[in-house]
């Protein structure tokens, strides 16, 4: 029998400049959201359950691949442990 | 791929049309060659390959200062120490012919030789090493480190990385020894940006219009070349005129990503059929016309070659490989660019392109790349046959961990419809030492199956084989052999690969068995076949088993020449070193720490070891033994340790048997006795059950894997029982178990192990005061030991040794005139290698106490060291290895510390320094 515990944390993860929605499916289905603040350059905020540290950092890479600069990153909930059972 | 790519990554990469000249970065490159190194790190995009090729065109047009460039680019699969290692001496000798990589290890000794090769070049020798960021192994970073704190004066390092490296860097800073090339460097100025833009779209831009573009790429050079491309594009809609300033109006008012508005507006303005193959062959790693052409069967041919040197020409993304300019990549920035656009217009073409790859590269016979293309398709069935298509020839390769990697990613089902597939991945599951029970599975999986791609009784055939081979391992010897006789019984004559595994298994049953001679001729015969079907991983385990059984019958020369041949085989053409390798490494490390040659005995088993790690962890195992011997020779007791500690967590990991469980427990036992830790080798050997045997009482009836794991074992733990003994004075103790272990070894013909009993038997006959006998055994010892030029084994009787040599001068030991002077030449060689052993009655000889004065003259802090390493019994060699010098300076150490303490020899030294307390 197991148990396995999925622990996907919510990050929130602030970039610099505007990326639209297509680029959902480049960063594993995280939400896009751009926010426009008046005079400065608008920022983008990606957000979203990720799988654990290794794949937030895939992301960070793949942002920092694109050369976007990176403002805040930001971990909206802990674990969420959900319980699969069976054997 | 391994040649064009090989070279490509030692070359300088061309210098690109319409450069910016950047004079200003140049004079501070050339500012910083008297430092010790220039780091340029800014994100992608932002020129520094090119800046550093400028850099190196305007060193060699100058010819002044006189400087050589070895340049290197790195790639993800650098990360691997053995070939970062081989690629920085191949960068190096091409910046000057003269260097003889002389290992290809990341050891210190080696860089060390590195750098005393470069220091004594008599020009500057600059190294480049573009794209750092793409290393993450803590290895190379400590190497890198390393070479930094030793540079020679006339080596310059410099760093081409988009992010900080793992470096001292503040130090490097605070002491002046960095120069920095950042982001805000490299960025283009206005006047840079204004000569670029009209340099290549050779528009009238307003100064104005300059200033827009710079601020809004804020001069990244990679922003401002898509500009430029976008702007020198056909006009969007027909009968527009090109107007840059609309266009640079509509780009700084949008807020959008740079790159993605710009590629955006580059793709559009591409004629139809270009923006189509750029989408399409996004998908690739490397390309070339006919791949491309493959991708997209509907262009006319042959339009993929055409359309590769145009975008070659404008500029446009792609970057040649090689010289001929038949492969391409894309530049890093624009793949992904390209590959998300792929995935937003058209998601439903991915799968269709990697699968179209996927063929051909299967028709190219580019099996591995065929495979990926075939996973990344999720086309799981074709994955599944191209792996079950490739998975022996990988194996013959002992490519084991690629097999996994990629068993792994293909669904259960498809490895179970495939016996062929479950079979191999049986096997793997074995190699890697995953437990028993994962194998068993397997094999359950397979029971009854026939595989109808093969002859009836082939499954059969083989899951007995791997059954054998499964309780090889756990020493069931008989069962073994019988399933190996069955396995013979139905694998069909045509599988020469399997049989010729079931004889390599038999043999190996055979020498565990002691049944010396049946296992020789099933070696050499085993060798024979595996020549003849190209078998690498037979015809290298049998070489080395055959080494094996020439080291335990003491013939060490020969069995360095067997290793030799078994490395040679174990070495493709390209002169790469197979994983398998390791296994002739490792016995080559050992026999080197047998002769005492104990740097080369050290990197051969690292080597050895790191080999092996890409193969099977289990088979990096046996190095830690002999590993953990040099090093404690050495004087490296952490080291010691730390290999130790190694064994033990793969043995933890490895669950398929006990006895190397047992074994690291052994050579924990062994280390304890080393370190006077005589409580802890107690409680092993009470464990063990190893004193019971002393007293007469019956032994507790064990389970059978046990009773089998004893038997084999024992023999090498009485040994260890018998240093135990010895080190807790119990002389008469340890005699007996010797006497008994020499009938065994005796019967088993294991010169070996004669040799170590009657050293261990001269030491315990000194101990109780018998000298005679002492020399006696220490003589027999040295009789069997002379062919092959043991020398370790002797470390611990050093002391006799000189006493036995007088009487066997003094014609007082029974010996002919032959055997006479080859051990008077022998004993010499060894008093050679050990001269710190005292002459006999020289105590009673010693000249007076002289006064306890410190001496007038003091010991420099590196004398104390050296004497401090004399006190502990080293040789001059090994204090050399020791300290990272030459013997010749160890020598010199000496004298000058002999000088000062008014004494002769090493033995004086080390007492009249501890009287002093100077140690």
């Amino acid at each position: 029998m197991s148990t396995v515990n999925r622990q996907r944390a919510i990050y929130e993860i602030q970039v610099q400049g505007e990326l639209d929605r297509g680029w959902k499916q480049w960063f594993d289905e995280l939400a896009v959201v751009t926010t426009y603040t008046g005079e400065r350059q608008p920022t983008t905020t990606l957000l979203g359950p990720v799988a654990d540290q290794a794949a937030l950092r895939g992301i960070l890479c793949k942002l920092w691949d694109l050369n976007l600069t990176l403002i805040a990153v930001h971990r909206v909930t802990a674990d969420e442990k959900e319980e699969s059972y069976h054997g | 791929m391994a040649a064009p790519i090989l070279a490509t990554k030692l070359q300088i990469p061309p210098l690109r049309r319409n450069l910016v000249a950047r004079p200003r970065l140049i004079d501070g490159l050339d500012r910083g060659l008297h430092r010790k190194l220039t780091l340029i790190a800014a994100p992608a995009g932002f020129g520094k390959t090119t800046l550093l090729c400028e850099w190196v065109q305007s060193l060699k047009a100058r010819n002044a200062p006189a400087v050589d460039v070895a340049w290197l680019s790195l790639d993800e699969g650098d990360n691997d120490p053995a070939r970062f290692a081989a690629y920085l001496a191949a960068a190096i000798q091409a910046g000057d012919e003269a260097f003889e990589p002389a290992g290809t290890l990341l050891q210190q000794a080696h860089l060390i030789r590195l750098i005393n090769h470069v220091a004594a070049l008599p020009r500057t020798l600059l190294l480049i090493l573009d794209d750092y960021h793409l290393i993450t192994l803590q290895e190379i970073h400590d190497a890198l480190a390393f070479v930094v704190d030793h540079q020679p004066g006339n080596l310059h390092l410099a760093l081409a990385t988009r992010a900080d490296p793992p470096l001292p860097l503040p130090r490097l800073r605070a002491r002046g020894h960095l120069t920095e090339l950042r982001q805000s460097d490299l960025r283009f100025t206005i006047e840079e940006a204004a000569a670029f833009l009209h340099q290549v779209t050779r528009l009238d831009l307003s100064p104005q219009d300059v200033a827009a573009l710079e601020a809004r790429t804020e001069g990244w050079i990679a922003g401002l070349q898509m500009a430029s491309l976008a702007m020198q594009a056909a006009p969007a809609l027909p009968g527009e005129e090109q107007d840059p300033t609309a266009f640079i109006r509509a780009f700084t008012g949008s807020h959008r990503f740079v790159l993605d508005y710009l590629t955006e507006e580059v793709l559009q303005r591409q004629p139809e059929e270009v923006q189509h193959f750029l989408l399409c062959t996004s998908i690739l790693d490397r390309m070339c016309a006919p791949l491309c052409d493959a991708l997209s069967p509907n262009l006319p041919l042959p339009h993929s070659s055409t359309l590769l040197a145009h975008l070659d020409h404008a500029n446009l993304f792609v970057i040649p490989l090689d010289q001929e300019r038949r492969w391409y990549r894309y530049h890093r920035l624009f793949a992904d660019l390209l590959r998300r656009r792929l995935l937003q217009t058209a998601p439903e073409m991915a799968p269709v392109l990697h699968r179209r790859a996927s063929l051909w590269y299967e028709q190219a016979g580019l099996t591995i790349d065929a495979i990926e293309h075939a996973l990344a398709a999720s086309d799981f069935d074709r994955a599944a046959d191209l792996v079950a298509a490739t998975a022996e020839a990988t194996f013959m390769r002992s490519e084991v961990v690629t097999f996994l990697h990629w068993i792994e990613r293909l669904p259960d089902r498809e490895v179970r419809a495939r016996p062929t597939l479950s079979f191999f991945h049986a096997w793997a599951l074995l190699m890697s030492g995953r437990s028993a029970d994962d194998v068993e599975r397997r094999l359950q999986d397979l029971a009854g199956i026939e595989d109808p791609s093969q002859p009836p009784g082939t499954m059969a055939g083989r899951v007995a084989a791997l059954r054998a081979y499964l309780l090889v391992f756990q020493l069931d010897l008989q069962q073994a052999v019988e399933l190996c006789r069955q396995a013979l019984e139905h694998l069909p004559e045509s599988d020469q690969f399997l049989r010729s595994v079931v004889a390599w298994i038999l043999s190996l049953a055979h020498l565990a068995n002691g049944s010396l001679q049946d296992g020789k001729e099933s070696l050499d015969d085993l060798v024979r076949k595996g020549q003849q079907v190209g078998n690498r991983l037979i015809t290298v385990t049998a070489l080395c088993q055959k080494a094996r059984l020439q080291t335990r019958q003491g013939r060490l020369p020969q069995a360095h020449e067997t290793y030799q041949q078994a490395l040679q085989a174990a070495t493709d053409s390209a002169g790469r070193r197979l994983p398998i390798a390791s296994e002739a490494l490792i016995g080559l490390g050992d026999l080197a720490c047998e002769w005492n040659h104990l740097d080369t005995a050290a990197d051969h088993l690292m080597e050895g070891i790191r080999l092996a790690n890409q193969w099977s962890e289990m088979a990096s195992f046996d190095a830690y033994t002999p590993l953990a011997r040099v090093r404690l020779a050495l004087g490296d007791v952490q080291g010691a340790r730390d290999a130790i500690e190694a064994a033990r967590q793969i043995a933890h990991r490895s669950q398929a048997t006990r006895v190397d469980d047992l074994v690291v427990e052994l050579q924990q036992a062994y280390f304890c006795i080393a370190q006077g830790d005589l409580a802890g080798a107690m409680s092993w050997a009470q464990r063990r059950g190893l004193l019971a045997g002393l007293a007469p009482e019956p032994q507790p009836r064990l389970d059978a894997e046990q009773d089998l794991a004893d038997a084999h074992l024992r023999k090498y733990e009485q040994l260890v029982l018998t240093r135990l003994l010895l080190a807790r004075g119990q002389a008469a103790q340890a005699l007996d178990v010797l006497d008994s272990l020499l009938a065994q070894a005796r019967r088993l013909e294991r010169v070996d192990l004669l040799i170590e009993i009657h050293v261990l038997a001269a030491l315990a006959h000194e101990s109780a005061g018998r000298h005679d006998r002492a020399l006696d055994a220490l003589k027999e010892a040295l009789l069997l030991a002379e062919p092959g030029g043991h020398i370790r084994t002797f470390h611990e009787a050093r002391h006799l040794i000189y006493d036995l040599r007088l009487t066997i001068d003094d014609g007082k030991r029974e010996l002919d005139t032959g055997e006479r002077a080859r051990l008077l030449c022998y004993a010499d060689r060894l008093l050679a290698t050990f001269p710190d052993a005292p002459p006999p009655g020289a105590a009673s000889e010693q000249s007076p106490i002289p006064d306890l004065q410190p001496p007038a003259d003091p010991l420099s802090n590196r004398e104390i060291e050296v004497l401090r390493l004399l006190a502990t019994g080293m040789s001059n060699p090994e204090i050399a290895a020791h300290l990272f010098i030459e013997v010749s300076t160890v020598r010199s150490h000496c004298k000058s510390i002999y000088a000062k303490l008014d004494v002769h020899n090493r033995w004086d030294a080390a007492h009249r320094a501890h009287e002093l307390g100077l140690i």
